[in-house]
């Protein structure tokens, strides 16, 4: 080969670099994909978000694919592979890690990919088009507002924290602090992690009350823990404790209205995937969403007043 | 030939070659921390857009309370329409003023309300008005439009302007005032509220301004 030959390929090559980067759709099909990646199905609240975001997607004339990175970074970096090699026109993630997910986002950016994360943030900015964060923070806060209100703004409690790797457990326990912390007439006699797990919690629970039956509240981190709490109680004949979790979850609803848990604030994960796909299409076919990169949306107070309005993780 | 492993090689030469890294890495953390870093302190941040540009925001956005409750007595999704302030992120908000009597003095719980009559006067609450010594929600955070999310390196930090915003209004509008006494007088207001429905129509405004009337 010449060197003249050599440039003309060369040439050739980056324009097919450059074309292969801006083509989206795929050889043999005419509708585009929306490649759909969220954490493990075993948790119904990402099945929903998933299932939510592959029906609008379809609703709207898309292909959707759907994969679970069961929160390993490292499966995640291999879904988003195929999501470029698929040639996807965006891709709808919950993402497996605020740092570590940066990199798999900007990957998919480089391959002229948008990126819409829901649910969960991560520490950048200008690298995904949206951000629609489910608002923790907020939702912990009505929780703990909730909580004080049954109490009668005083009494013992005991407070079960998730899994302490998980961004989202220490923005929650702020949530609830910030509120509950004000109120001197409020004691906090117990404080444990139970990782997020029902069996966790009923054992803890179970232990804490050996010294502290008298307590009037638990409020927990999640929806299973507080499962996992309101049996431990029923078990020690402490039915009258008042028990308040957090993520909305069927079976915390169902507790609600058969008297067992008191309140769970919901995440509204249905709304989240369906504002994520609408600017999804948004950006595919205007090339932009109209509205800022982060956007937090708000959790909803679910009590036994309003519980009979609520389905999976919405309203009904 | 597969192009495709190949543009993925390229593509992580060029970012090897040339050493760029695209987008910014900002680290959660605590906002102790980001005190040391020397990044801006939510206090700070406050202290550059109170009297600045939120007050001036708020005072020029408001409607009247009077025209509000009509509003809201035709229904609350014609009241939102007509004068709520969306957000952002969906949730909407009213920004209102007016004067009333105060017929209550609720301080059974640390998020005491005082309830103020608007006229015309028929002995019911119109709105309530946070007093403290507890100050919920993020009305006055979100109403305007000022604070964003998008603006901020995660929910904790936004939560943390939101928080502080409400302690500025413990500190400056509501430590000067007797709330006790209160009770039987007119009063004039000014401030934020989440526009949900709940008793009474306009309820646990945060107040920017609540003065005694002469």
């Amino acid at each position: 080969m010449n060197l003249r030959n050599a440039f003309v390929l060369t040439l050739a090559l980056s324009a097919a670099w450059f074309t292969g980067c801006q083509s989206a759709p795929r050889a043999g099909s005419q509708k585009k994909l929306i490649a759909i990646i969220t954490p493990s199905h075993d948790n119904p609240f990402f099945k929903a978000e998933a299932d939510t975001a592959a029906a609008r997607a379809r609703e709207l004339g898309y292909e959707a694919t759907v994969n679970s990175h069961d929160d390993d970074a490292h499966k995640q970096d291999k879904l988003i592979d195929v999501a470029i090699a698929n040639g996807a026109a965006a891709i709808v993630l919950d993402n497996a890690g605020a740092d570590a997910s940066v990199a798999a986002v900007q990957k998919a950016k480089a391959a002229g990919i948008p990126s819409f994360l829901i649910d969960r943030e991560i520490n950048a900015t200008g690298v995904a088009v949206s951000q629609i964060v489910s608002n923790n923070y907020q939702g912990a806060t009505i929780g703990a507002q909730e909580f004080l209100r049954l109490l009668g703004e005083k009494g013992k409690y005991i407070e079960l924290v998730g899994r302490e790797s998980d961004t989202n457990a220490a923005i929650r326990a702020r949530g609830y602090h910030d509120v509950l912390d004000k109120y001197d007439t409020l004691k906090q006699v117990g404080r444990q992690s139970a990782n997020w797990s029902q069996t966790e919690a009923f054992q803890k629970v179970e232990t804490m009350l050996q010294s502290n039956r008298d307590i009037q509240g638990i409020i927990a981190a999640n929806d299973t823990m507080a499962l996992g709490a309101v049996a431990a109680l029923k078990n020690a004949g402490l039915e009258k404790v008042i028990v308040v979790g957090l993520d909305g979850s069927p079976d915390a609803i169902a507790s609600i209205q058969a008297g067992g848990m008191r309140a769970t604030v919901l995440q509204p994960a249905a709304t989240i995937s369906r504002l994520a796909v609408d600017q999804a299409h948004k950006y595919i076919t205007t090339g932009s969403t109209g509205v800022s990169e982060k956007q937090a949306i708000d959790c909803e107070l679910v009590t036994p007043a309003n519980a009979a309005q609520y389905g999976l993780f919405g309203k009904k | 030939m597969n192009r495709l492993p190949l543009r993925i090689l390229v593509c992580a030469a060029c970012c090897g070659l040339t050493g760029c890294v695209p987008w910014t890495v900002r680290p959660i953390e605590d906002t102790t921390a980001s005190v040391a870093k020397g990044a801006i302190t939510p206090a700070a941040y406050v202290d550059q857009i109170w009297t600045s540009k939120l007050l001036p925001a708020i005072e020029s956005s408001a409607v009247d309370a009077p025209a509000l409750l009509h509003s809201l007595q035709q229904g609350s999704s014609t009241a939102r329409t007509q004068f709520a302030r969306p957000d952002a992120n969906a949730a909407s908000y009213w920004i209102v003023k007016g004067q009333g009597r105060v017929i209550a003095v609720d301080q059974r719980s640390r998020n005491g309300l005082v309830m103020v009559d608007v006229a015309p006067f028929d002995g019911r609450p119109d709105v309530s008005i946070q007093i403290g010594p507890v100050l919920r929600g993020t009305s006055l955070r979100d109403a305007t439009g000022l604070v964003r999310f998008t603006d901020f390196l995660n929910q904790l930090h936004f939560a943390d302007v939101g928080n502080e915003l409400n302690d500025r209004v413990l500190k400056s509008v509501l430590a000067p005032l007797e709330v006790k006494a209160l009770k039987g007088r007119q009063v004039s207001f000014l401030g934020t509220a989440a526009a949900d429905e709940g008793a009474p129509p306009i309820h646990a405004l945060v107040p920017v301004r609540l003065e005694l009337q002469p």
